[in-house]
């Protein structure tokens, strides 16, 4: 049995022996150095750009402009605004405006400097805020929107009247960069077709298969997508890498070679997407009881120049914005907004960390408002089945949020440790915080034209089986983990399968590698395959028994007879004497999500089509005399369903508990008031070190998804989401001081201690 | 300009850019991949290589100082007693995931196991605190540092 | 990206000399980890004097009641070495402190001190011991206080074709108290947002020979003469560091910047100094 085991990675030792290839990594006959002249400032027209001067660089073979896309210059994503190469103007600091490609690194950087770009700069809009004052620039529509969603539920008004306390509560958070380690990067290479073949860094290949083939102007059956060892993307590759590859593949076209395009560290943090800063108000009322009565939201998101995944992102977020609890009358509101800088995109989370960040904040500061504990508020107060959710959707089952709660609170010794922390006498101050949050698995009613899978398996005559889908492998352990799927289908050992690279021209489109699908949605799609090979494979052993299909089960490795079980034939020569009958062998499967439900005017329906879970407590101290802040230990239980590797498992919960740390304590990209990025450096943009990282408890709770794959449902996302809100509140629980605005860095907590007694 | 050097035990004789680093020679005419660029100023240890016994980041290495000196990457650390228990170890504990980072921290690891063969957690949370990992939090990568050095000791 | 034209190696102090003096625009490197950084940031042309194979740049040593550290000696040999924590020990914590171990393995005190940024680490412990640097051109040797040699962010007292030998440390004496407290973004490897070092020599509850240095407050590293001799001139007791810290952070003047703000910084420099005079009264 593979599910359920802690089985080594499948790609653990290439990696470890730096034997794995990386886009980087690779190389071509023949191959070109590819590079991009970015915008240096916010907004203006392009007054200058000297193509000739650039071509007659010794060693450059192709310049490229907006004006030299073969195809049209888009970068299609939701709505068509985006170009693939600025056209006369330019909208933010780092937007591609021309390419070179040459023999090397030394006369792609002479070509770009040989262009002297100039730029004459017009006033940027960078207050999101600002978007609808009459003075700022219109960049986006009539009014600097690019998505307003709403959800309507009960009468809020009525509702509050009713509540015995109400809180008002403005919440902010900035941009969080992924900081993949590996940057962007793609290799395009012409085929002797006509065609082109890409391979790169992605999450998404079908994405960027079709991108591709819109600026190359090539039909889609002549653009091949592989998707080479993935570095970390968090998000971070869902959307733009259809630009970089469009930017590679426009370059080798006109040079006829094979060009590889990675961007510096640099380049990538300026040009590349990020988390949407966001300004989050939430007006929220209870009964003395401590009963949610109403809430109402009002979101804006800074969207960045253009509207890539922002309507889709702002969706999540809206969703999610009152949390896993009861509510019964909610308003919200939700605008994600035109300004002059890096279009926001996808990243961990999608939209959600912001709206949890406060809701959850507020939760906690009406709970003691209440003087209830903020544990007992939640117990009040969470969404258990049959319950309903704020877009009023039944939660019919996998409704682990209670289990997560009481565990984390039971790991942790929740009141004794409280206790402790807080008679302890020291200039540090500690204590713990609550997060409950959940997580909407798969694409949802926002996403439901991409919700498809796709799966190929094959058994081999010798009885290994190869199998692949159209969903990718970032770093998160999907290739293993869908090994385990398809061992476990057929009960035979993990060590028999194997999983193909992604290569969009041998599996059908999966949609994207995003949403914490990849399991539950390929995994799906791969079952089905196995089931029809076992069908297949049941009417071989039938046919040698002289019996009918009916009466073989294929099951832990052979073909048993149901009606004696002695009488079985082993997987190895099943396999042998499938292969001579000229059996099929080989399928390609098709699923798709199961169904949600939505309506736009309301906000009602059944967004996702199951919800995972989560509760962390944090510890964190304060330290009195300098602000800073530490968090010291973290308690994070999720609900998963089912943990099909616990050890993958207990990976995403750390690795994404830290990035979630980040994003509450250190992490500040800046971009100034004229759109100019302050810090676009990993040496600037404080990410954890080992020495910054807490000590994590992970518990894992398993609540089956009947519609996943063992019970499995996804949750890749779910471990960043609540760890700022948890610090926030812990925060509180340490200081009695709130900070509403994220990250907690020692400069903004320092003033509010000033007046407290700090002496050592 | 010409240097000589030896790398991986293997002396080698090369022609050099001088504005060539070290991490661009390995990786464009030595091809040795393993040994990454995350961000060219030397934060986040993709590029830890041994120059002389000690760990430094390649990317802030200029070649033409390496003329005469000694250079291990990971290429000829997996292949040492240390280098193969440590990968067994990563491995095991679940310390990879997208793996960009994983030869850097096998690199960084290995000088600490040399230097101190049994380090707490704490010496090995120092040790490797120039190497950045986005995607596991450093738990797994903690723990294989020091199942590495348990295995290493039970061997001896 | 890199753009360099030619490097000269040599491989004497007075072969550098030479080849400097001939060419006086070249880029001195050592470890290269500032130096590789700013080029490749700034894309200019440059081409290299290489001194990193100059045994005369090398060395720890003790001379009678002097220190000595070679321009060329790594953070990790200093931070290693017990010589210099013994005779410098401020000295061998900012060397402990600085980046990452990679980056200690490369970077030298002298490169530290050569580019010159107000938040360099080594710059307040080598001004709070009272070093003197020792600059070597064709037209002599002259030596100067650590403190006279920074002048602001990227520059420095450093003439025509000057290489720095090394620093001149007076020992600390049996009566040494003093404490390096500094301020990061994230628990390692992270520039200094504040830092405050401070070596005197305690008899009794007196201080003499007061020497506080701070970095990160003002356009270099700057002493603060009103607080030392207001230290040098009262008993230590718990009141004289809340009468001193305000004198203290009245003497910088910090600035706003993506890293910290100005208001942070000052009141960070009270809380170090009050952090570290603490332990002092404490001892």
């Amino acid at each position: 049995m593979a599910v359920g085991k802690r089985v080594i990675r499948v790609d653990a030792r290439a990696k470890a022996d730096g034997s794995a290839k990386y886009v980087a990594d690779m190389s071509m006959p023949g191959m070109l150095v590819g590079r991009v002249l970015h915008s240096p400032v916010a907004r203006g027209r392009i007054t200058n750009l000297d193509i000739d001067s650039a071509r007659k660089i010794a060693g450059v073979r192709a310049v490229v402009t907006a004006e030299d896309i073969p195809g049209g210059n888009i970068c299609h994503i939701v709505i068509d605004d985006m170009p693939l190469l600025a056209n006369g103007e330019v909208k933010y600091t780092g937007e591609p405006i021309a390419l070179v490609a040459a023999e090397s690194r030394s006369a792609v950087e002479d070509a770009l400097e040989a262009m002297n770009l100039q730029i004459e700069q017009l006033p940027p809009l960078t207050d999101p805020e600002k978007y609808a004052d009459p003075d700022s620039p219109r960049l986006s529509g009539k009014d600097n929107i690019f998505a307003h969603h709403k959800i309507r539920r009960g009468k809020t008004d009525v509702a509050f009247g009713k509540a015995d306390i109400v809180i008002e509560r403005t919440y902010r958070t900035t941009y969080q960069e992924h900081a993949y380690l590996e940057t962007q990067g793609m290799l395009a290479v012409p085929t002797q077709e006509g065609g082109i073949d890409i391979y790169g860094s992605m999450q998404c290949p079908f994405y960027v298969h079709g991108a591709v083939a819109t600026v190359c102007g090539l039909p889609q059956s002549k653009v091949r997508i592989i998707q080479t060892t993935t570095g970390g993307a968090f998000g971070g590759k869902e959307d733009v890498p259809s630009l970089v590859a469009g930017w590679a593949a426009v370059l080798a076209l006109k040079a006829n070679r094979p060009v590889k395009l990675i961007l510096d560290r640099s380049e990538d943090i300026i040009s590349m997407s990020k988390r949407h800063p966001s300004r989050t108000h939430i007006k929220l009322g209870a009964d003395k009881k401590g009963k949610l009565v109403a809430a109402e939201v009002d979101i804006l998101f800074d969207a960045g120049a253009y509207a890539t995944l922002s309507s889709v992102v702002l969706w999540r977020g809206t969703v999610h914005a009152c949390g896993p609890y009861r509510i019964p009358a909610v308003k919200i509101d939700a605008r994600a907004v035109a300004t002059n800088k890096v279009p926001c995109g996808a990243y961990r989370g999608f939209g959600s960390p912001q709206t949890l960040f406060a809701i959850e904040s507020a939760i906690d500061e009406l709970a003691y408002k209440l003087d209830i504990d903020p544990v007992e508020f939640r117990r009040i107060n969470i969404l258990k089945k049959g319950d309903k959710t704020v877009t009023g959707q039944k939660i019919r089952s996998s409704c682990g949020l209670e289990e997560c709660l009481e565990r984390a609170v039971q790991a942790s010794d929740f009141i004794n440790l409280r206790k402790k922390l807080h008679s302890e006498d020291s200039p540090v101050k500690r204590g713990l915080g609550i997060s409950t949050i959940f997580y909407g698995m798969g694409l949802g009613a926002g996403g439901t034209k991409l919700a498809r899978t796709g799966a190929y398996v094959s058994i081999q005559p010798d009885g290994s089986v190869q199998f692949a889908v159209g969903t990718t492998e970032m770093g998160q352990g999907m290739r293993t983990v869908l090994g385990q799927i398809v061992a476990e289908a057929f009960g035979i050992p993990f060590e028999k399968v194997s999983c193909l690279p992604v290569d969009t021209s041998r599996v059908p489109d999966s949609g994207p590698t995003v949403a914490s699908r990849a399991t539950t949605m390929s995994g799906r799609a791969l079952l089905q395959a196995c089931t029809h090979l076992k069908r297949n494979l049941a009417k071989v052993a039938a046919a040698e028994w002289g019996t009918k299909d009916r009466i073989v089960n294929i099951a832990a490795g052979k073909a048993i007879r149901t009606d004696n079980p002695d009488i079985t034939i082993p997987w190895n020569e099943l396999a042998a004497i499938a292969f001579d009958k000229k059996a099929e062998l080989t399928v390609v499967a098709h699923d798709s999500s199961p169904p949600t439900s939505w309506n736009p005017e309301t906000g009602q329906g059944d967004a996702y089509v199951v919800y995972s879970w989560c509760a962390n407590i944090a510890q964190v101290a304060v330290d009195t005399r300098t602000g800073e802040v530490r968090l010291e230990k973290l308690w994070a239980a999720h609900d998963i369903g089912k943990a099909i590797n616990p050890t993958l498992v207990e990976g995403q919960i750390e690795g994404g508990s830290v990035q979630g740390m980040g994003y509450g304590l250190t992490e500040e990209y800046i971009i100034d008031e004229n759109g100019i990025p302050l810090n676009p450096k990993l040496s600037f943009y404080y990410i954890p070190t080992t020495e910054d990282a807490p000590t994590i408890e992970p518990i894992i709770v398993e609540s089956a998804y009947d519609k996943g794959p063992f019970g499995a449902k996804g949750f890749g996302e779910q471990p960043l989401m609540g760890i700022a809100p948890a610090i926030a509140n812990a925060i509180f629980d340490a200081v009695k001081i709130r900070f509403r605005e994220q990250p907690f860095t020692p400069e903004k907590v320092w003033p509010e201690l000033k007046g407290l007694d700090n002496e050592d | 300009m010409r240097i000589e050097f030896t790398i991986n035990g293997h002396p080698v004789n090369m022609e050099i850019d001088p504005s060539a680093r070290l991490l661009d020679i390995l990786r464009e005419n030595l091809d040795l991949t393993g040994t990454k660029e995350g961000c060219g100023e030397g934060e986040c240890g993709a590029c830890s290589v041994l120059l002389d016994g000690a760990l430094v980041n390649s990317c802030l290495v200029p070649a033409f100082q390496v003329d005469s000196r000694s250079v291990e990457t990971i290429e000829g650390l997996r292949e040492t007693e240390i280098g193969k228990a440590l990968i067994d170890a990563f491995c095991e504990s679940g310390a990879i995931q997208c793996g960009f980072c994983s030869p850097g921290f096998i690199v960084a690891s290995t000088a600490l196991l040399r230097s101190n063969p049994e380090p707490t957690e704490s010496e090995i949370r120092a040790a490797l605190s120039g190497n950045l990992c986005r995607c596991t939090g450093y738990t797994k990568i903690i723990e294989a540092v020091l199942l590495a050095s348990k295995k290493i000791k039970e061997k001896r | 990206m890199l753009r360099i034209d030619g490097v000269y190696r040599p491989k004497t102090l007075p072969e550098a000399l030479d080849v400097f003096t001939e060419n006086p625009r070249l880029r001195p490197i050592l470890g290269g980890t500032d130096v590789l950084v700013q080029l490749t940031d700034s894309g200019k042309h440059a081409s290299l004097l290489d001194l990193s194979l100059l045994a005369e740049l090398k060395g720890i040593r003790r001379d009678g009641q002097y220190l000595w550290i070679g321009s060329a000696e790594t953070h990790t040999a200093i931070s290693e070495s017990p010589l210099i924590m013994e005779c410098a020990p401020l000295v061998a914590k900012s060397s402990s402190i600085m980046g990452s171990p990679a980056i200690r393995n490369r970077a030298t005190i002298g490169g530290n001190v050569a580019n010159a940024s107000p938040v360099a680490e080594s710059l307040p412990t080598l001004i709070a011991h009272g070093a003197e640097i020792v600059l070597i051109s064709p037209s002599g040797k002259r030596t100067m206080p650590v403190v006279d040699f920074h002048l602001g962010p990227g520059k420095s007292a450093i003439g025509d074709s000057e290489i720095i030998t090394g620093f001149s440390i007076p020992v600390v004496s049996e009566n040494f108290v003093g404490f390096y407290e500094r301020l990061g973004s994230r628990a390692a490897v992270s520039i200094a947002k504040v830092g405050v070092a401070l070596a005197a020599n305690m008899y009794g509850n007196r201080f003499s020979e007061v020497r506080i240095a701070l970095s990160a407050v003002a356009p270099r590293v700057i002493r603060s003469p009103k607080t030392e001799r207001l230290l040098e001139t009262h008993p230590l007791e718990r009141n004289l560091i809340e009468e001193a810290t305000p004198v203290l952070i009245a003497e910088c003047t910090p600035i706003t910047d993506f890293r910290s703000t100005r208001e942070y910084r000052a009141d960070m420099v009270g809380q170090l100094f009050r952090m570290g005079m603490n332990k002092i009264l404490n001892r």
